[in-house]
């Protein structure tokens, strides 16, 4: 099922927010792109480290189940 | 056009300056055809520097790697930063770990997008710590790499296939050079140096607050690994009068502890061999693992598992010979009491800084013949070891042949010699040191192995920062190091001859 209207937490300001269109009013092709920055290292590796990887991997999928083409 | 053939026409005159040995864009040694071009290379004088076609790979920046490095930062790089390039997320890690350790600075990684590509940015005045984690750990990424990277594409199903093929195959043929392993008793890497790096990371992981033992005067970064990515850095016990035995016995009898101890086999450049029997029976009871690396040995020559638990190799060097590709080589012994620790967590190391599928496949076929190569330049060297031996200009000469041979014969096969590695001063110091090297033809620039013969000046090349201290080692700073190739041996004592001519020349 397509659902182009997930909502974010922004952790800026605090609130729900949904996810706006790239290309004019309406999400074309429910296509979506996004980046996520590296991790900035301030010391050895340990397993916390994952849950970056682990949310962006999970916000992906999310994405690709409610219909967005990656 | 003809591809340059080192056998008749060695890469040694001054307009070979910066030239790649072999003639193939991947060569992993570099022309420095006279005395000033290599002192020039370490003091970083741009008419040498700029003159590289290539260089050894994890000293000179391969013109593809340079590119990568170029591509990452244009991609990822905020305004004053700089970016290099790692195989793999956990080797930019360790990465930029070292370089916040070393000089404060913070990096930021960022997948490269291709396999497992990782970029580390950091300010551009943190890039010589970079680049010395670059070398001292090994981690590197390979020119093939780069290339296949830089071009985009996925490796197509048939070379992942071929690829695959080519690791296994290496695996067996490792694997059945020491008794009673098998293909899942080796581990391979993009060089041997992260093959050595891996091993010293995972002994550390029981015990990070020891230090490791290094018996005998190794290979530059085969200490660096041990003194520069541990706490507690590594005793370092070179020229040992009992091949170790005394110190590591007093180093236990004062309650000191030790993560590992390290030897190679025999060690470069002094070619000295440590007592493997004695230490081994000594670390047995203490629970410490003996690694034993037997690159210049070859494992056709010695078989180190008679006393080691581990065997690093580098392969880029006589089991490959062409110089063409770069890999590294773990193996683990079943039956040793650190076998399944160690066979459980060398698949994640090796899957951090892996030996690339292109690479294997190179090195697979220039493996082919390992054996009769070995046995070809045993008997070249010992040749000229022997007239060497009878030569006035000489001054001293080292060759496991009479350097702790009977220690090396503790390990050396009933068929195995005492390799093609060679050592030597010559009389009348730095001037007749120069004199003679500007006039050798025989192929001049850093590695060893090579089907062809290849010389330096090694302790320049290895230790231009620390003579004094790579002299009270042993090594002086005049020393040269030569690799006995393939060639006919009366070529090479006529090379020689010539070059001892000029000495007498000048007098």
């Amino acid at each position: 099922m397509l659902s182009p209207m997930m909502r974010l937490f922004e952790t800026m300001s605090r609130e729900l927010r949904g996810l706006l269109p790239l290309h004019g009013e309406v999400f074309q092709f429910y296509c979506c792109e996004f980046y996520c920055c590296g991790p900035t290292v301030y010391g050895a590796a340990h397993i916390s480290k994952f849950r970056a990887f682990v949310l962006r991997d999970v916000f992906r999928r999310t994405l690709e189940l409610s219909g967005f083409t990656p | 056009m003809v591809v340059r053939d080192p056998f008749t026409k060695p890469f040694c005159g001054a307009e070979d300056l910066g030239k790649a040995i072999p003639e193939n864009d991947h060569a992993v040694s570099v022309c420095l055809p006279r005395w000033e071009d290599v002192i020039g290379y370490e003091e970083g004088k741009a008419e040498v520097i700029d003159a590289f076609e290539s260089g050894y790979p994890r000293f000179v920046p391969h013109p593809f790697v340079a590119e990568l490095f170029l591509a990452a930062q244009e991609e990822f790089a905020k305004k004053d930063e700089v970016a290099m390039v790692f195989p793999s997320l956990a080797a930019a890690w360790r990465c930029a770990d070292y370089i916040k350790r070393r000089c404060g600075a913070t990096s930021r990684l960022e997948s490269y997008g291709w396999e497992n590509l990782t970029a580390v940015l950091f300010k551009e005045e943190a890039f010589t710590w970079g680049w010395k984690y670059w070398q001292h750990s090994g981690e590197i990424v390979s020119s093939r790499l780069a290339e296949a990277a830089l071009a985009d594409a996925p490796v197509n199903d048939e070379a992942v296939e071929a690829g695959k093929q080519a690791i296994s195959v290496l695996r067996q043929r490792i694997a059945k050079l020491y008794h009673g392993l098998t293909g899942k008793d080796v581990f391979l890497f993009s060089s041997g140096m992260a093959a050595i790096a891996a091993v010293h990371r995972l002994l550390l992981i029981d015990k990070p607050e020891d230090p490791s033992i290094q018996i005998e005067f190794p290979y530059l970064d085969s200490l660096k690994v041990q003194q520069e990515f541990a706490e507690a850095g590594a005793a370092d016990f070179s020229i040992t009068e009992s091949g170790g035995v005394e110190e590591v016995k007093t180093w236990f009898e004062e309650g000191k502890r030790a993560t590992a101890v390290f030897t190679e086999l025999p060690s470069n450049p002094l070619l000295r061999t440590a007592n493997l029997e004695r230490l081994a029976s000594i670390l047995n009871k203490k629970g410490v693992p003996l690694v034993v690396d037997d690159t210049v040995a070859t494992a056709i020559n010695t078989d180190a598992f008679r006393y080691a638990d581990v065997v690093t190799t580098s392969l880029t060097k006589m089991f490959s010979g062409a110089g063409d590709v770069a890999g590294g080589a773990v193996v683990v012994k079943p039956g040793t009491e650190f076998y399944e620790l160690l066979r459980e967590r060398l698949p994640s190391e090796e899957a951090a800084s892996p030996l690339f599928l292109h690479d294997a496949r190179v090195l697979e076929v220039n493996s082919r013949h390992f054996r009769e190569r070995v046995e070809a330049t045993n008997e070249n060297a010992a040749e000229l070891v022997d007239w060497l031996r009878t030569r006035p200009e000489i001054k001293n000469l080292w060759h496991p042949s009479s350097e702790c041979r009977d220690y090396y014969d503790q390990v050396r096969r009933s068929s195995g010699g005492y390799g093609a590695l060679i050592s030597f001063v010559i009389k009348g110091g730095e001037p007749a040191a120069r004199a003679f090297y500007d006039a050798l033809a025989i192929s001049k620039g850093p590695s060893l192995g090579t089907d062809f013969s290849l010389v330096c000046p090694y302790t320049l090349l290895a230790h231009y920062d620390e003579l004094e201290w790579a002299a009270k080692r042993g090594a002086p700073a005049n020393l040269l190091r030569i690799w006995v190739g393939l060639e006919d041996p009366e070529d090479l004592r006529g090379r020689f001859e010539e070059a001892f001519g000029v000495l007498g020349e000048s007098g």
